[in-house]
């Protein structure tokens, strides 16, 4: 039972994680922009952050770059289309606590996210 | 294509035997089912060895490429593109020898076989594309070439305009003021010296142009005639006399007693050591020196000329005989740094050789020249 | 034909997953980290793609293309103009020295691209939403952009539409912009969508 926000510029992936987080019992707020998403953070202050990295706009990285340096707390899961290892790579060095790839397959993200919640 | 069954067997039998391209053909257990003629005599395997065994048992190397997955692929149905330049080769295989290249340069497809709508098995179609490659590689190269002779030919053309104008403007500058002075003694002695010093620099700039140009594109001739060398080194000497005499510059020489003759181009000649000894002097401070020293060898004569000028540093000495370049500072004096391109020019065409040495700035410099007693080509052949 | 936001944020989420594949596949192939950009989808009439296209392809339009048929059929093509693809198979095999044309080498390489594109769209919609398609071997045209529209609209007997996605790769510092465009009927199209609507509530 965890406060989530999700991060994502397709209106389609956002309807999907909700359902897969409220069936999980999580309770989701959404952010369709880098901009809107550190800004949420900031107000409300969510266990996890479910984010995309390739948006129009800000891109993913600086997002997860801004919201690190609001809180070394912040607890983000990368979910992303970008399979490439060497954005794994980037976003671990960035503080990032896992990594999930689409199209989405509910276990996954609910391991990410326990495993997230799992630490500290 | 005929969908004729009377013709099918032929035709597949004529491409198993004289196809261009390697054709394998698999099973959807990816068991290999044809092998095409290509295959046996670039793989060196026949049908017999590979018909009924795994493809990647005969290719092991697609598996560890990676590769094998593009055969999953097309066992669903996707077709499969395989770019040389990207992967080189889908296996490896020995080029054709006159070739000259490690391995056969391939580009490929993998495809899935289909009949009524569903997949049966692969097909591969292998083509040796290395002849492409490298006639590909040759036209890049050239083209590089290209570009980089027209580059230094932008260089060459701008340098040369800036400096032909400059004394043009000199002599346009004191022709003006003539018009407004010209009852002034003075201005018009000093301007007429000016006027005549700016046009005896611009000739002789346009002479260098012309002997240069001549000499690139291979037209210029050597007029070979039984010569004394000691009168040329000493006629050429002569005419620096004054200005070195002018800078207060020692000019010694040292010659053997007896005269020995040489198959040269006089005019040249004098032209080759006039600019060596008036490179020297320019180079060479108020009561320095320049020595000339005169030498006989069996295979023809050497002529070292010495200086206690400024000397050349490390950077500079494989630069000396390229056209254009210029020492630091040197480029006000007029010229266009031709004189010794020209001059290594002409000797090579005698069949001789030049270098210089120095010990570094300020160690002063000696320019070694080497001539055959005959060896010259009366017409430029440069490479 | 009605497209509304919501099936172009799906259609596009679905081309995003897509075009992530191939940026890793090229990305692979090439030794450099490739990003293909979030693609702005549309959905157009045939003519108003041709005022769309040459807004940016003026001349000669460099094209892989491939057909698809199945439950969905058409026409899959990746457009560059001349200068992009040589910058782009220029960027991609780097161990050559840049070329300024299009030399056969470099059309095969491109052929893989738009091969390696257009396959995982396709397979993309064919793995994900159940909807089954065979494509036939990729072909590279080089001509005007009239020609090329012209030749995948002869002989279609009902009124077609184009999917389009305009789309940058960007590779070490540089990128090179295109457009794929996915050309199906409107009975094909309208079973995409419904295919993709399906999918998500799954």
């Amino acid at each position: 039972m965890a406060k989530v926000l999700i991060v994502d510029d397709s209106a389609m992936s956002r309807r999907i994680l909700r359902r897969i987080l409220e069936a999980a019992g999580h309770d989701v707020a959404e952010a369709e922009d880098g901009m809107v998403a550190i800004e949420k953070y900031y107000l409300d202050r969510p266990d996890i952050v479910l984010l995309d990295l390739i948006m129009k706009g800000m891109f993913g990285m600086e997002v997860l770059q801004r919201i690190r340096q609001l809180d070394d707390k912040a607890r983000v899961v990368v979910a992303t289309a970008d399979i490439q290892i060497s954005t794994r790579t980037m976003t671990e060095a960035e503080g990032a606590m896992g990594f999930v790839t689409k199209p989405f397959v509910e276990s996954e993200i609910i391991a990410a996210m326990d495993s997230a919640l799992r630490e500290r | 294509m005929l969908k004729n069954p009377d013709f099918n067997e032929p035709i597949l039998d004529w491409l198993n035997d004289y196809a261009s391209q390697g054709i394998v053909t698999t099973d959807k257990d990816l068991i290999i089912r044809g092998w095409n003629c290509w295959l046996e005599e670039n793989t060196g395997r026949s049908a017999a060895e590979v018909l009924g065994r795994s493809l990647f048992v005969i290719f092991p190397d697609l598996v560890e490429r990676g590769l094998d997955r593009l055969y999953r692929s097309a066992l669903e149905g996707q077709i499969s593109v395989l770019a040389q330049r990207f992967h080189q080769y889908l296996t490896k295989l020995p080029a054709r020898p006159e070739f000259g290249l490690a391995e056969m340069q391939q580009a490929a497809r993998i495809a899935p076989l289909v009949c009524n709508g569903i997949v049966i098995g692969t097909i591969t179609v292998i083509h040796d594309v290395s002849e492409r490659v490298i006639r590909e590689n040759e036209l890049v190269a050239a083209r590089e070439q290209a570009d980089k002779a027209n580059e230094a030919k932008d260089r060459f053309l701008a340098v040369l305009s800036h400096d032909l104008r400059t004394p043009l403007t000199s002599i346009l500058g004191w022709a003006r003021i003539f018009r407004e002075r010209a009852g002034d003694e003075q201005i018009v002695r000093r301007g007429t010296e000016i006027i005549e010093r700016s046009a005896a620099v611009q000739l002789q700039l346009i002479e260098e142009i012309l002997d240069l140009s001549r000499i690139t594109a291979a037209k210029l001739e050597l007029n070979l005639e039984p010569v004394e060398v000691r009168q040329i080194v000493n006629a050429a000497l002569e005419t620096l006399e004054p200005a070195a005499i002018a800078k207060g510059i020692t000019l010694h020489r040292s010659m053997p007693d007896e005269p020995r003759v040489a198959k040269l181009d006089s005019k040249r000649c004098q032209q080759i050591i006039w600019n060596l000894v008036s490179n020297s002097l320019k180079f060479t401070p108020r009561g320095g020196a320049v020595e000339a020293t005169l030498k006989y060898a069996s295979e023809g004569f050497e002529l070292r000329i010495a200086d206690t000028g400024k000397g050349i540093d490390a950077e500079s000495l494989p630069h000396l005989f390229e056209p254009l370049w210029q020492a630091e500072g040197s480029a006000s004096d007029g010229g266009l740094g031709l004189g010794l391109a020209i001059v290594r020019n002409l000797v090579e065409l005698h069949g001789g050789s030049i270098h210089a040495e120095s010990s570094g700035t300020g160690q002063g410099a000696t320019f070694i020249l080497k001539m055959p007693w005959s060896g010259a080509r009366t017409q430029a052949g440069l490479a | 034909m009605l497209f509304t936001d919501k099936q172009r944020d799906s259609l596009g989420e679905l081309i995003n997953i897509a075009f992530a594949r191939t940026a890793a596949s090229l990305s692979e192939l090439s030794g450099h980290r490739v990003l293909l950009n979030a693609p702005e989808v549309d959905v157009l009439a045939m003519d108003e793609l041709a005022a769309v296209l040459s807004r940016s392809i003026k001349q000669e339009v460099v094209t892989v293309h491939q057909i698809f048929s199945g439950s969905v059929s058409g026409d899959a093509l990746l457009m560059f103009n001349y200068e992009g693809a040589v910058t782009l198979t220029d960027l991609l095999c780097e161990y050559r020295a840049p070329s300024r044309r299009l030399d056969t080498s470099a059309q095969e390489a491109l052929t893989e691209v738009g091969n390696i594109l257009l396959n995982a769209c396709l397979g993309v919609f064919g793995n994900l939403l159940h909807v089954q398609v065979s494509f036939s071997m990729p072909r590279l045209h080089l001509e005007s952009l009239d020609q090329l529209l012209r030749s995948i609209t002869i002989g279609s007997e009902e009124l077609r539409y184009a999917v389009v996605v305009s789309t940058a790769f960007s590779i070490k510092e540089s990128a090179v912009s295109g457009y794929m465009s996915i050309v199906l009927g409107v009975s094909s199209l309208d079973r995409l969508l419904r295919a993709i609507e399906d999918w998500e509530e799954t």
